[in-house]
């Protein structure tokens, strides 16, 4: 494998710390022995995975059970695996949610406790699929500008938008992709003093 | 203060990088105070994808309450808003979008560069509303020519009388056969239809394209991080006699003499402030903060599909380009709407509709937005707000910001004339993507908050009267002659049209009559 290709790979990969690590340590021998040895005078450019590459963070889980259970339920029917693709489920995205909540603004989260526990209370999770579609009515009305007004509706619509972006702005979605560039690459400004 | 110069520059954006460009090659030594620092676009940024990104693009919630153009990737770059706070009664909200870095919102403006016509500066002999310009098409269409090719504006000649041809890099693009389609519905509704006209280049800013060259004159210092809060007159004669300001890093107070004239171009709101803060200098008619305005926006007032590019289907140069409907509402004197003055639209053929717009879910929404894959037409209608005396902002004695110096409070709301026209371009937008066979998906009024458009304008305006506006027909204090505010507050109205262009000219306009006015020493 040549040094490009195992670099991607470990950066755009979803695997263990294990394996990433045992992978790394062989192919640092292999460039050690490839590679002149690095001079102290040297600027190093090392390259670097991004902490979601490497595992799942160990936190505790904002949303309650039940509410996380129909989140999870909710994320698979929105947005399903689907001809090679990653589903939502798949893409982590009601783990990903669940962190992005525990940080948003106090409305959000009313927003989205309301409408997880009507959707836990209803029993979403373990319906089928034409007790579901019943529920998720509101998502199959024409858009309109102005928010519905039945606050189900409302968290529905707010949710099958983040449930989408977080989807196809996720690693394993670029990762099923043929363009490299899937999800978005742009030029990202550090912190300027 | 070590340095010798004669002009302080306060703000390095269109209208302080004009200043500095014009004064600099006319000999006059210049000193530029920007309150934020240069980004170095080596250093400062690098490519990555959003999902490397630790919000997978949906930025830290709560980060930017009023600037939805930040996104996770240029977070950094946009003000922030804690340390920043602005204040507004809480069912008016006013969306403040702001940078500061050197060249202020030129690195990263949309560089649509439109003139002003005489329907703006003499918009009351028109339909007696509001004030005139003091200046005229006429005054200020000699330095449009010499901004253009500067900015290296591309565009098409059309003889449109309300958006004036300039010097322009011609625009000989085709159209795709969409945007033919679209071309011909407007046609056959009477509706006026040209390509975009842009600056030029990946930057196309103030940091790239006057700066350096005022730099090379010799004749310029540029200081960064310097956050200008308050401007002293001398008690004898009232003219600016020293600046005070606070580097932004230290938090160190500092005062240094204003030189023999003040150029303020801070963009439009934050010039006010600084007026408000300096003792309402140059308030005397008791306008300065009083008629503001901006233009409003209906982002994707209408989104349609082109039906024959359905699943990629779409033959090779059907779908891309886009283009630029001008003003056509009552440019007639004698014609009867709902409203006054009139609205813009930028339209373009591509992309995908967003998924909220498709309802839909699970696999049949997948499959759609494949079908729908590249088949997009959308259209954002840019309307024209009238400057009103009860929008104004003040100085908020309650607040502060972190260097301790006093914040706006922002009152502007829209009204019906706004509303009206807003509807008015959605039923007209129906109707032209309907004409060319466009199957719309959806379309809404909804404006954008005020001063999410980011064309904040006037509070400072300029006029013959000076008891009725601030500034003279060269961008001078009525009341002190040696400050001179040239951003946008100094907009008597604005039209539909970017400003960014007019601030430039009206920039040169106005450096050019200081360095005469020091040359005859009058100042």
């Amino acid at each position: 494998m040549k040094r490009r290709d195992w670099l991607r790979n470990a950066i755009t990969a979803p695997v263990g710390a294990a394996a990433v690590a045992a992978a790394g340590a062989a192919q640092q021998q292999q460039a050690a022995a490839q590679t002149p040895p690095p001079t102290n005078s040297d600027t190093p450019k090392l390259a670097l995975t991004n902490v979601d590459a490497i595992g799942a963070p160990n936190s505790e889980r904002f949303f309650a059970p039940g509410e996380f259970q129909a989140l999870e339920a909710l994320a698979k029917t929105l947005l399903p695996a689907y001809n090679g693709r990653p589903g939502a489920v798949e893409a982590g995205v009601p783990e990903f949610l669940d962190f992005l909540l525990s940080q948003s603004p106090a409305e959000r989260q009313e927003l989205y406790h309301d409408g997880l526990r009507a959707l836990s209370a209803a029993g979403f999770a373990t319906m089928d699929a034409v007790g579901q579609k019943k529920i998720l009515a509101p998502l199959e009305q024409p858009w309109t500008y102005a928010a519905p007004k039945d606050p189900l509706a409302q968290f529905l619509r707010v949710a099958k938008d983040d449930i989408i972006q977080a989807t196809f702005n996720s690693r394993e979605w670029a990762a099923s992709s043929k363009t490299r560039t899937s999800g978005g690459t742009s030029y990202y400004y550090f912190t300027i003093e | 203060m070590k340095t010798d110069y004669e002009v302080l520059i306060v703000g390095s954006g269109a209208a302080g990088g004009m200043a500095a460009y014009t004064l600099t090659k006319l000999g006059v030594k210049c000193l530029m105070l920007d309150a934020g620092p240069m980004i170095d676009f080596d250093r400062h940024r690098v490519l990555k994808p959003v999902y490397d990104l630790p919000y997978r693009g949906f930025g830290r919630p709560g980060r930017f309450p009023h600037v939805t153009q930040a996104s996770e990737f240029d977070a950094n770059v946009w003000l922030d808003e804690k340390q920043n706070p602005y204040t507004y009664a809480p069912d008016e909200p006013y969306y403040w979008v702001r940078i500061r870095s050197l060249g202020g919102k030129t690195t990263r403006w949309g560089r649509a560069s439109w003139r002003l016509s005489d329907y703006e500066f003499k918009c009351k002999d028109h339909d007696g509303f509001g004030e005139n310009w003091p200046v005229s098409y006429k005054d200020l269409a000699p330095f449009y020519d010499r901004v253009e090719p500067i900015f290296r504006v591309s565009g098409r000649k059309e003889g449109f009388a309300q958006i004036p041809d300039g010097i322009f890099l011609a625009d000989e693009s085709t159209d795709s056969t969409s945007v033919q389609r679209f071309l011909a519905a407007c046609k056959s509704q009477n509706v006026p239809t040209t390509k975009q006209r842009r600056s030029t280049g990946t930057l196309a800013s103030s940091v790239n394209l006057l700066l350096p060259d005022a730099l090379a004159t010799g004749n310029l210092t540029i200081v960064p991080n310097a956050i200008v809060s308050e401007i002293l007159p001398d008690r004898k004669t009232g003219q600016a006699s020293k600046v005070r300001f606070i580097d932004r890093i230290s938090k160190r107070e500092y005062e240094i003499p204003a030189g023999r004239a003040v150029v303020i171009g801070a963009s439009a709101l934050e010039s006010v402030r600084l007026l408000l803060n300096s003792g309402e200098m140059g308030n005397s008619s008791g306008t300065l903060g009083r008629y503001l305005f901006d233009q409003f926006y209906v982002k994707n007032v209408v989104t349609a599909v082109v039906p024959e590019a359905k699943g990629g289907r779409a033959p090779r140069g059907m779908i891309g380009g886009g283009g630029y409907i001008p003003r056509f509402r009552n440019l007639a004197k004698n014609e009867k709407r709902k409203f006054i003055r009139g609205y813009a639209y930028d339209f373009g053929s591509g992309g995908t509709p967003a998924a909220r717009l498709i309802p839909k879910y699970g696999e049949p929404l997948l499959n759609e937005l494949n079908e729908l894959s590249g088949t997009a037409f959308s259209m954002t209608t840019m309307g024209e707000v009238l400057p009103r005396h009860e929008s104004h902002c003040v100085i908020n004695k309650d607040v502060r910001d972190a260097w301790g110096v006093p914040a706006l409070n922002i009152s502007h709301v829209y009204t019906d004339n706004e509303f009206e026209m807003a509807k008015d371009s959605m039923e007209v937008a129906d109707a032209l993507c309907r004409g060319a066979g466009f199957e719309v998906l959806s379309k809404h009024w909804e404006m954008v908050p005020p001063g999410e458009s980011i064309h904040e304008l006037g509070g400072c305006r300029m006029g013959t009267d000076p008891k009725k506006s601030v500034l003279n027909s060269f961008n001078q204090l009525h009341d002190v002659k040696n400050v001179y505010v040239t951003d946008g507050s100094s907009f008597v109205s604005g039209g539909a049209q970017n400003p960014t262009l007019t601030i430039l000219a009206l920039s040169m306009r106005a450096a050019e009559n200081i360095a005469e006015r020091m040359k005859r020493k009058e100042i």
